[in-house]
């Protein structure tokens, strides 16, 4: 059977301390003096994180213990990082971090500094999965406070450094439109393994980029370095050697087994952030004792010699003979600090087994809330700018007293220049959407109108892009993200699917991540662009629980559609997604040349789209049955109703506009009410919305025919080809005709 | 079985007519206690403690007035504390409120006996004659359970009332969160004003808003030339670490060992004094820091029973959710909050 770790490390703690030869204890009135000579680390301060990392150590013994009588669900300690607690002491409030999940003794370090926080409570809360725990309510064991600056984190791959980093830059730059002067910083924790990620690259590569050019990005990236990630060694060395000489990212080294040194690598790294406002690189050299988690069995990878050898190492361990050492503490005194923490921790313990848990899957469920009352608010979102200034803006001529009626592209351009104007904190960026306007002038003249504070070029990478949102939402800014290409979201996506997308969930609806992302997609650009140009699978989007996913066809519908959505994040902190079809940007007819029957006047500014409205074409006469479709599917089932009624066929057309949540409930009647139901989903089959609009649609309405026209499961090729995989008109038709023909 | 105890130390409007008598027939251990705060009094020329306590009858002047009030109240809370049975009781942490926070200090062994004698009685003395502005006391609560204390619309309704009444060119706050009341503090227009605008709540037999008889502003930043006073003439106090973590009306916890004297002081003399106490967050914080699993509420008097009752709930302390689950607990042989300013209460708490 394999010895319990947990059991010996606590054991040769005691034992060690016990062994320990009596030093006469220093004066009391010492204690502000340096607790070794040659650090800036008080006597004091480094009693309180020698308590801080007692309870850590306490916390992820309680844990094991309680997973053996069944009562903790999460093992996953900070057992040998407790050194962490050196760079937590550095924090003040208004500084935010976003911290991995061995961060035990940071957290306890905040808890401790920040007046009414309780921070081993709140650990021992989660790991049991209570729902009175503070921050995610029982849903995850994660570290998270409102109170102490901590945006909750689940099992961090790298995914959080993105956004720490976008909310030092968002941070910076909210200062400077305010013109005051800002202290804050953003802290980022993270294990060597984890330096390895991809979107740890991504962050590192793009805080150097800022620092570069002199963008303030105050943001210090802590790596935790236990040598190990799961079972599989980092080379010894790799991080000094990958990170120590990086341009614009100055390095500093602490030894986290060594409080003092740590304590002192810590306070120059965060002082120089925060004094320089450009980003650094803190490597904490720790140990991984207790393995990984408790489910782990470090034996199997690691010989025994090697594990005692870490254990020998143990930070608490040379915090406390350090104390005992400089004659600061007894070791009678360092065994009462640690056993009395033990007592008070099992009695905090029980105290978190008698809180409830989640018991129903509506309070499981409520911080989403996709469809709640809350979302209907969002109906009358009032965003609209002063007239005056909205006159001066449109150069004297408002867009919805205009006659002439224009294309999608320029609606949203006077949508965007509406919304800016309304919402001082709402900021636009993405690669292009500055000067040139965006590819499809979507964005023209914004910079011009806001200014580059407002309305900025980032570097060509989306997790940075979408960091940066997730970022600016924390720093109080309502942002707009540009997507150039759907295609182009899919290398990022875990930034909305498991950061903003999950932030409202795991915090219990505390922190949000609001913002529109605007993505260009979707196909029938007449062959150009191939693939990556006209990507159509949007089911990597509308799996992410709670994000709201809107495409509209047509620009009155999109101008309503983006001030919802705006007023979503805004009010609501949802984070969105705003699904631009590029197809019909320019697209001003629709049956014939000349017809202009795809422009639309500018709504109303007061009027924003209900989540969830669908749109109705009637036909003229006898209706035969109901099309539901959206984008470039109801453009060209448009245009075959409109053949179709010459010979006599009627058919109603729906637009649902909403992609998730799917408007079901919207589409019911009006599938009733032909009884028959066709889908045209311009999607790929696999990656569409046909397939989950017919089980919506049969499991109400069983009596409904349905049929699906959906696009081929395949890359899309360039020039004509591309018609072979798309829905076409005339698949439309057929599915009209093959529908028409059933009982 | 020892239990963990968090003890509590009222505030000065605790001793009242029913509590008048309450020094005699005392244990042995309080005499020290009570002989320091009588010469003390002597040697300032006030009369003793215990002359104040066994007097005939009560008077507001002699014993609501808070240079004779406070010193009164402190010995009451401090025999108390010393005549907790400790075998049974351990105490896990301190807490007070309002000038409970100075007999906090001395609970805790964060002031000595003397200095913390010396600290009350002269933040009393200062309080001779006309009380500055004055406090009053309201219900902020409706319907308390576990995760609801304060209803947020009534104090949205005080907060707006407040901001009226500063409109209206008076100096007015909050003053304490006092477990599911509001204790707030005004200049004496500002108390008339928000006396007559305050919406009026009838509980038991009480009418709120009340005022809080001979009370200064306490709490707000009408006391700070008060507070500046008190730095100066109260500068050579000697704060140390606590034996025991004490909590402070802000919820930070002073830890043993590594409390900073200095953070301490500060704390006592300044924010204390001109801000408002939350008395709330500090026994909510107190209790979540401990583990404790009983309130010990030192006397005089229960005034705090109520709201420390309210917290407990609030905080779904011990599984407790609403009242009738609190309600059940003190039936059982394991109450949450026993007080000593209950007789029966105090027989299970004084040493035998």
């Amino acid at each position: 059977m394999a010895v319990n770790r947990a059991a010996v490390v606590d054991q040769k703690f005691r034992e060690a301390i016990a062994s320990m030869p009596a030093i006469a204890a220093r004066d009391r009135a010492d204690w502000d003096q340096p607790v070794r000579g040659g650090t800036r680390l008080s006597a004091r301060r480094a009693v309180k994180l020698f308590e801080a990392q007692v309870e850590s150590r306490t916390l992820d013994l309680l844990s094991r213990e309680l997973k053996v009588t069944g009562d903790s669900f999460y093992t996953i300690g900070s057992s040998g990082h407790e050194g962490n607690a050196a760079v937590a002491d550095q924090l003040r409030q208004g500084d935010l971090s976003f911290l991995h999940y061995r961060s035990g003794a940071f957290y306890c370090t905040r808890a401790l500094n920040t007046p009414g926080q309780t921070g081993a409570l709140d650990v021992l809360l989660g790991v049991v999965a209570s729902s009175d725990e503070p921050i995610a309510g029982g849903r995850h064991k994660v570290f998270g406070s409102v109170e102490m600056g901590i945006p909750p984190q689940t099992s961090t791959i790298a995914s959080q450094l993105p956004k720490a980093l976008g909310f030092a830059v968002a941070m910076e730059r909210d200062a400077r439109l305010k013109q005051r002067q800002s202290q804050q910083v953003a802290v980022c924790t993270f294990g060597d393994a984890s330096s390895n990620h991809a979107t740890a690259a991504a962050a590192l590569n793009s805080a150097s980029w800022s620092a570069y050019q002199n963008v303030p990005a105050p943001v210090l990236f802590v790596c935790e370095d236990n040598g190990i990630g799961i079972s599989v060694r980092t080379p010894s060395g790799w991080i000094a050697n990958n990170f120590q000489s990086r341009p614009n990212l100055p390095y500093f080294y602490g030894d986290g087994l060594d409080l003092p040194h740590a304590w002192d690598a810590a306070h120059a790294a965060v002082d120089q952030v925060r004094r320089t406002r450009k980003p650094a690189f803190l490597h904490l050299g720790v140990v991984r004792l207790l393995g990984h988690a408790g489910s782990d069995v470090e034996q199997l990878y690691r010989s025994t010699d090697e594990i005692e050898s870490n254990e020998a190492r143990d930070p608490v361990l040379h915090t406390a003979r350090l104390l005992i050492e400089e004659g600061w503490l007894t070791s009678e005194e360092v065994l009462g600090i640690y056993d009395g923490t033990r007592r008070r921790l099992q009695a905090l313990a029980d105290e978190a087994l008698r809180r409830p848990k989640l018991t129903t899957l509506k309070d499981v469920m409520a911080p989403l809330a996709p469809d709640g009352e809350a979302i209907q608010h969002t109906q009358q979102p009032g965003l609209v700018g002063p007239k005056e200034a909205r006159a001066d803006l449109f150069r004297g001529r408002l867009p919805e007293d205009e006659e002439r009626p224009r294309h999608l592209a320029m609606q949203l351009n006077r949508a965007l220049h509406d919304l800016l104007l309304a919402v001082p904190e709402a900021i636009v960026f993405g690669e292009d959407v500055a000067k040139k306007g965006g590819v499809y002038h979507v964005t023209a003249d914004l910079t011009k109108r806001f200014g580059v504070g407002r309305v900025f070029n980032t570097l060509l990478d989306e997790t940075t892009i979408l960091g940066l949102a997730i970022g600016a939402g924390h720093a109080g800014l309502l942002p707009f993200p540009e997507v150039q290409y759907l295609a182009y979201l899919m290398n990022a996506i875990d930034q909305l699917r498991g950061e903003a997308g999950s932030m409202q969930f795991f915090s219990n609806g505390q922190y949000t991540n609001p913002m529109v992302v605007r993505v260009a997609g979707l196909a029938y650009q007449r062959g150009f662009g191939g693939h990556f140009h006209n990507d159509n699978g949007i089911a990597a989007l509308r799996e992410i629980p709670g994000l709201l996913i809107g495409c509209p066809a047509r620009g009155d519908d999109a101008a309503r559609m983006l001030r919802t959505l705006t007023a979503a994040a805004k009010e609501l902190g949802r984070p969105s997604v705003f699904l631009e079809p590029i197809a019909l940007y320019m697209t001003k007819d629709l049956h014939e040349e000349g017809d202009g029957g795809w422009l639309t006047s500018y709504p109303d500014p007061q009027d924003a789209m209900p989540v969830g409205e669908v749109r109705v074409y009637p036909a003229e006469g006898e209706e035969h049955l109901t099309i539901a479709t959206f984008a470039n599917g109801l453009y060209m089932s448009l245009r075959v109703a409109h053949r179709l009624a010459a010979e006599g066929i009627g058919c109603r057309i729906v637009d649902l506009r909403w992609l998730h949540p799917l408007p079901i409930d919207a589409l019911l009647p009006h599938a009733s009410a032909t009884g028959k139901l066709l889908v045209v989903d311009e999607c790929r089959g696999n990656s569409g919305i046909a397939d989950a609009v017919v089980a919506g649609v049969v499991e109400s309405r069983p009596g409904v025919r349905c049929h699906r026209v959906v696009g081929a499961d395949t890359y899309i090729p360039l020039g004509a080809a591309a018609n072979l995989v798309l829905v076409q008109e005339a698949d439309i038709e057929a599915g009209v005709r093959h529908l028409l023909e059933q009982p | 079985m020892t239990r963990r105890a968090l003890v509590v130390c009222p505030g000065r409007g605790s001793y009242s007519r029913e509590t008048l008598g309450s020094l005699s027939e005392r244990s042995a251990a309080v005499e020290g206690l009570l002989d320091a705060c009588d010469a003390h009094r002597a040697a300032n020329g006030r009369p003793g403690v215990r002359a104040l306590d066994a007097a005939a009858s009560f008077r507001t002047t002699r014993h609501v007035a808070g240079e004779h009030a406070s010193l009164l109240t402190f010995a009451c809370t401090m025999a108390d504390a010393y005549e907790l049975d400790r075998d049974r009781f351990e105490v896990v942490g301190v807490t007070g409120n309002s000038m409970g926070w100075y007999t906090a200090l001395a609970a805790s062994g964060a002031l000595s006996l003397t200095d913390a004698i010396r600290l009350v009685d002269t933040m009393g003395a200062y309080q001779k004659g006309t009380p500055i502005g004055g406090q009053i006391l309201l219900p902020c609560s409706s319907d308390v359970r576990a995760g609801h204390l304060e209803d947020p619309a009534k104090v949205a309704a005080i907060d707006t009332a407040l901001a009226r009444c500063r409109d209206a060119g008076h100096a007015a706050d909050w003053s304490i969160r006092l477990g599911g009341y509001a204790v707030l503090g005004a200049d004496k227009a500002g108390i008339r004003w928000l006396l007559e605008h305050l919406p009026k709540e009838i509980r038991g037999s009480r009418t709120f808003p009340v005022q809080l008889a001979m009370h200064s502003a306490f709490h707000t930043g009408l006391l700070r030339d008060t507070a500046e006073t008190a730095r100066r003439d109260l500068a050579d106090l000697q704060y140390q670490a606590p034996d025991v973590p004490l909590v402070d009306g802000r919820g930070k916890v002073f830890r043993p060992f590594h409390a900073d004297p200095r953070e301490l002081a500060d704390y006592t003399l300044d924010h204390q004094v001109v801000a408002p106490y939350d008395f709330t967050t500090a026994v909510r914080t107190a209790l979540r820091h401990t583990g404790a699993d009983v309130v010990v509420a030192l006397g005089p008097g229960n005034g705090l029973g109520g709201p420390l009752a309210r917290t407990l709930v609030a905080a779904g302390w011990r599984g407790v959710r609403d009242s009738a689950g609190l309600a059940a607990l003190q039936a059982s042989d394991t109450p949450a909050l026993l007080s000593f300013g209950v007789p029966e209460q105090r027989a299970q708490l004084v040493a035998r």
